[in-house]
Formats: C-alpha cells, structure tokens, sequence
C-alpha cells in the first residue's frame, strides 16, 4: 500500500467523508435503476411526510417523489463540482503556472488579471453571468468557472514560484532541460498536493455554487438539482420542513464528505509530522 | 596556457527595491582544462552568483565568458543548449537539489535524455554506472532521494554533474553542508574523478582547507570582486592583498598560532553602496589615504600571482 493511502486511511474523519461520498457517488450513478422515472413526474399526493405511501423521504408540493429528486439531483451535482473543479484547475495551471514560471513582468500582468476576477463578489457576479447566458447547465458551468478560477491559479502561481528556485529545478534548467520539461516534470509533480487538494475543495464550492443560483431560479430549469428543491420547497417550509430539509441534508453531507477528503489528501500528501524523511 | 573558460569584466547586477547591488562587478580569470580553481570568500561577497553567471542561470548583465572558445554572455537558452553539456553544476544543499519525486536513476538519466545520449535502455545502464562510480550500488537506481544520507545524496548530484562527462563542473559549496568525515570522503571522489576524466572545477567555498586541498590555483573575492589570485602555494605562503592574509591566518597551522592570528573589525559593506576606492578599506589595518580615493588595479606580482592593492609590490 503506497504511504500516502495509509496516511489517509489512519484518519477517522477522511475516511467517513470518503465513504459518504462514494454513497453519494453510487446513488448518482445508480439513478435511472433506482429512480427509472422522470423525477419531475408527479407521483403521488402532495405534502407527502417521509415514510408514508412508500416514499421514503416524501413527496413536494406538487406530489414529486423527493428520494427521486434528491438520487437525480446527486448527478447535476457531482457533475457540476467535478467539471468545474477540473476546468479550474486546469486554468489555474496554465495561467499559475506562467506566472510562477517566467515571473518578472508576465507575471505582474497575469496577477493583476487575476486579481481583477477577485475584486468582485463571486455570488453576485455568478448571478449576473448566468442571467445574461439564459439559465442552462453550461451557463451554470461557465458562470462557476469563471468566478472561482482565480484563487486556484494564485495558489498554482505561487507553488511554482516558490520551487522555481529550488536547487534541482535550477539543475535541471543549468543541464539544459526546456521550459515546459522543466515544469512538468520537476515542478508540478511536487506543487501536486496542493493543488489537489485545493482542487477538491473546489468541487464542494461548485456544488454549493450551483445550489445556490438553481435555489435563486438561475439553474437549468429542466434538470431537477438539490438547489431547485430547496428553491421549490421554500414556501412551505413551515408545514413541511422535509421539502428544503432533505436536499439541504444531501447538500450538506455532500459538501462536509469533500472537505473532509480534502483535508484528509491534505494531511496525506503533505504529511508535516516528520515526514520528509 | 590554453584556457578552457576565460572570464573578463564580467558583471552581474541585482536590482532591488533599495538599490542595484553589483553582485559580481568585473571579474578576470581564467581556466585551464584539467585545472581547479579554488574560488574563497565571505558569505555575499559574490561567489555563488558567478557560479550562477557562468553557466547562465543568472545570465552576466556585461563582460565576457569564452568557454572552449566560444563566446556565452548573451546566448539564449537555445543557444546555451550544446555549452550547458559541458559545464555542469554541483550545489550546496544536499536535500534541495534532488527533486524528491524523482528515482535516483530517473535524476542521472535526465541530463543524458536532454542531450539525447544513448537509447533508453543504455541511459538506464549508464545511471547505474555513475552511481557505481561514485560510491553507490548500481540498484539505488530505483530508490528515492530521501532514502540517502546528506553525503550520499551529494555523491548522486556528483553523478548527475559527470554524466555528460563534462570539462567543467561547478562545485558551489558542493561539501559545505556536510559533516566534515563527510567532506573529506567527498572531496577525494572530486579528485578522483578529475585524473579519470581530465575534469577542471571551478570550485566556490568558503571553507579554505578544503580549497587549500582540492584547488591548484585560489582566488579571493571580496564584494564582487577578485582581489587576489594565485597558485595555492603562492597564495598559501605569500598572501600578497591584506585580505586574503587576514582570511589565511584563520587556517589552523598557519601564521604560527594564535598570537598572530588577524581578525577583522566589522561587518563587510553592503553591496548597495559599496565604499569607494578599495572595497576593503574600511576594514583594512593598513589603509593609507590613497587607498579611500583610488580603486586599485590588478597587478601581477609575480608569474600568474597578481592582486589588487596599492601596496602589495
């Protein structure tokens, strides 16, 4: 077993988040065998309690079965985070990893472009993305990405300028290693951790992100989201607390199990207690 | 003598927020092939960052390196590709200068691999002959670089730096970092290797047993510039600049003991404005009054010994 895994496997926490997350992902993957029908589809009376008429977690306003919502919501989801977190870190290299590499005057304009993604409110600059692209899951998308690139590809920025000056990157570069070689080989093999571990995080903010703005009415109006749940629940939230509740439930344990993970790939890659050695 | 590296007014300005520091501000010398150059001086005096200036890390702002013949201020990379195969570098820190996700035998091949030496198989051979060569067995090959001692790690970037078999190798404080059994085992692999493969060193210390040991000829930087240089024996014996005197009288079992060690008052100068007239001034306990006007010339004193104060004749 390779030391990293022992190292996340030792962690009562990561593991925990681990597992629920590989519930989640199960339930995600496994929608259309258990959930065939169209979670739009009303199924049965409205303001259904959980564990009545055999639905498991109840049913909306309209008489929507909410397990249905909640397993299909669980796609939009992860599919959100993921991609998200995978577009942004791949800007975030490349942009970071200019910056960080060539330094000097590249990389004052790089940041400062940067920074100008981060002076404004990310939410409400989302909001307004997305109200200008007509709500669709790429908007959502393109929306997410572009106001959350920015941290990831300050912190790539500053791992490459930081082991740029390491010994054996100087080596490499004094033996005649070319430029891309020299980064893809000798420095972002060792800023992984890091950003692997910022990439993570980035997944539960991009699901956090998407909830939010389908609560708001901005999502895909034709894919059912935990966000759109909590958003159509909300009027009766004081009869039937189990509407917002139990997407709100799946949005937090979701969320928590990344973070935990993060923190657990965190503490595994970049073990600090004596593990240089 | 024909010389492998010949350096002339060579210049290399740090810009900082309080100033411009001339890190290294016109240095001469020359390398002979086969020779060692043992290059002493106090910590910021200037030292690693000609290292750094000859092989163009820290590419020269002036001044002109003739390695082999060929003219290397203001190559680009590109350009520097062919020369960097023969000049190679051995650095201080023994836990910084092997990437630690790298095997041993993928760092010893990745100069053989820019270069395009041998097939991938023979470069696999060739690493496990290095480390063989330096001291190692060949099946370290597959281990990582925490998995070895300072002394060991330094013999593998002593490998990486042979195995282009290059003409120079640039040792920047290559032992300062060990222990000093270490050092010494070290340096005996240094000069082994030069009678094997005809190596010249530019080697950069502050230690001067170990420079005294290795080197054939020393010189002695003081802020940015050479103010002496020599053979070791006429360095050793006949310290000419009152610098390198003070410096020299610090190595046990010369100068006769403790009564006529010299030590020197204060700090040396700030490289941001550096005194004028002779650098060493200041701090010199035979400065005269021309010495804070007139910046002296380097003068030879004898064959190949030359240095740079008014009153060495």
């Amino acid at each position: 077993m390779p030391p990293a895994l022992r190292r996340f496997l030792r962690q009562p926490a990561a593991v925990a988040g681990a597992v629920i997350l590989l519930a989640v992902i199960g339930l995600a993957a496994g929608a259309d065998l258990l959930f065939p029908e169209d979670p739009f589809e009303m199924v049965g009376r409205p303001y259904l309690p959980p564990m009545t008429d055999g639905f498991l977690l109840g049913t909306d306003t309209l008489g929507r079965d909410l397990a249905a919502g909640i397993v299909h919501g669980a796609r939009v989801s992860l599919l959100i985070g993921v991609l998200a977190a995978l577009v942004v870190t791949a800007i975030g290299l490349v942009v970071g990893g200019i910056a960080g590499y060539a330094g000097g005057r590249v990389d004052t304009a790089l940041m400062r472009f940067t920074e100008l993604f981060q002076t404004i409110p990310s939410f409400l600059f989302a909001i307004v993305l997305v109200a200008i692209l007509e709500p669709s899951l790429e908007a959502l998308l393109i929306a997410i990405v572009t106001v959350s690139w920015a941290p990831l590809a300050r912190l790539v920025r500053a791992e490459v300028a930081g082991l740029r000056s390491r010994d054996y990157v100087q080596s490499a570069i004094a033996t005649g290693m070319g430029d891309i070689e020299v980064l893809a080989r000798q420095i972002l093999p060792n800023a992984l951790p890091a950003i692997l571990v910022a990439a993570s995080v980035m997944v539960a903010t991009a699901i956090l992100f998407e909830s939010g703005l389908s609560f708001l009415g901005l999502g895909d109006p034709n894919v059912m989201s935990w966000g759109l749940m909590i958003g159509a629940g909300r009027a009766a939230i004081r009869t039937a607390w189990w509407m917002c509740g139990i997407p709100g439930i799946a949005i937090l344990l979701t969320v928590l199990s990344i973070n935990l993970v993060g923190d657990g790939l965190n503490e595994a890659l970049n073990p600090r207690a004596g593990g240089r050695a | 003598m024909s010389a492998l590296l010949s350096v002339r007014g060579l210049v290399k300005r740090h810009r900082t927020a309080s100033g411009t520091v001339h890190a290294v501000d016109g240095v001469d010398f020359d390398i002979a092939a086969g020779e060692v150059l043992g290059l002493v001086g106090e910590s910021g005096c200037g030292k690693s960052t000609l290292g750094r200036a000859l092989n163009g890390l820290d590419p020269a702002d002036d001044g002109s390196i003739q390695f082999r013949g060929a003219e290397l201020v203001g190559l680009g990379r590109r350009a520097l590709r062919p020369h960097r195969r023969e000049m190679q570098m051995v650095f201080q820190d023994p836990f910084g200068s092997l990437n630690p996700r790298s095997t041993v035998g993928a760092i010893l091949q990745d100069p053989l691999r820019v270069h395009g030496v041998g097939t991938r198989a023979e470069r696999r051979q060739m690493a496990a002959a290095l480390l063989e060569r330096v001291g190692l067995r060949a099946t370290d090959v597959d281990r990582y670089p925490h998995e070895f001692s300072g002394g060991q790690r330094q013999r593998i970037s002593i490998a990486r730096a042979i195995a282009l078999r290059p003409s120079l190798v640039i040792c920047d404080e290559a032992v300062s970092a060990l222990d000093v059994s270490i050092q010494a085992q070290i340096v005996n692999l240094l000069r082994s290797l030069r009678r094997e493969f005809g190596l010249s060193y530019l080697f950069i210390s502050h230690d001067l047993a170990v420079v005294g040991y290795l080197s054939d000829r020393i010189a002695v930087m003081y802020l940015g510039r050479i103010v002496e240089i020599g053979t070791r024996a006429a360095l050793l014996n006949g310290p000419r600049h009152p610098y390198t005197r003070v410096l020299f009288s610090a190595l046990p079992g010369r100068g006769g003991g403790k009564a006529q060690r010299q030590s020197l008052t204060g700090e040396p100068p700030s490289p941001l404005n550096p005194p004028a007239g002779c650098r060493f001034h200041p701090r010199c306990p035979l400065a005269v009054e021309r010495c804070r006007t007139e910046v002296p010339a380097m003068r030879e004193l004898a064959g190949g010994h030359a240095a740079a104060c008014h009153l060495a004749d």
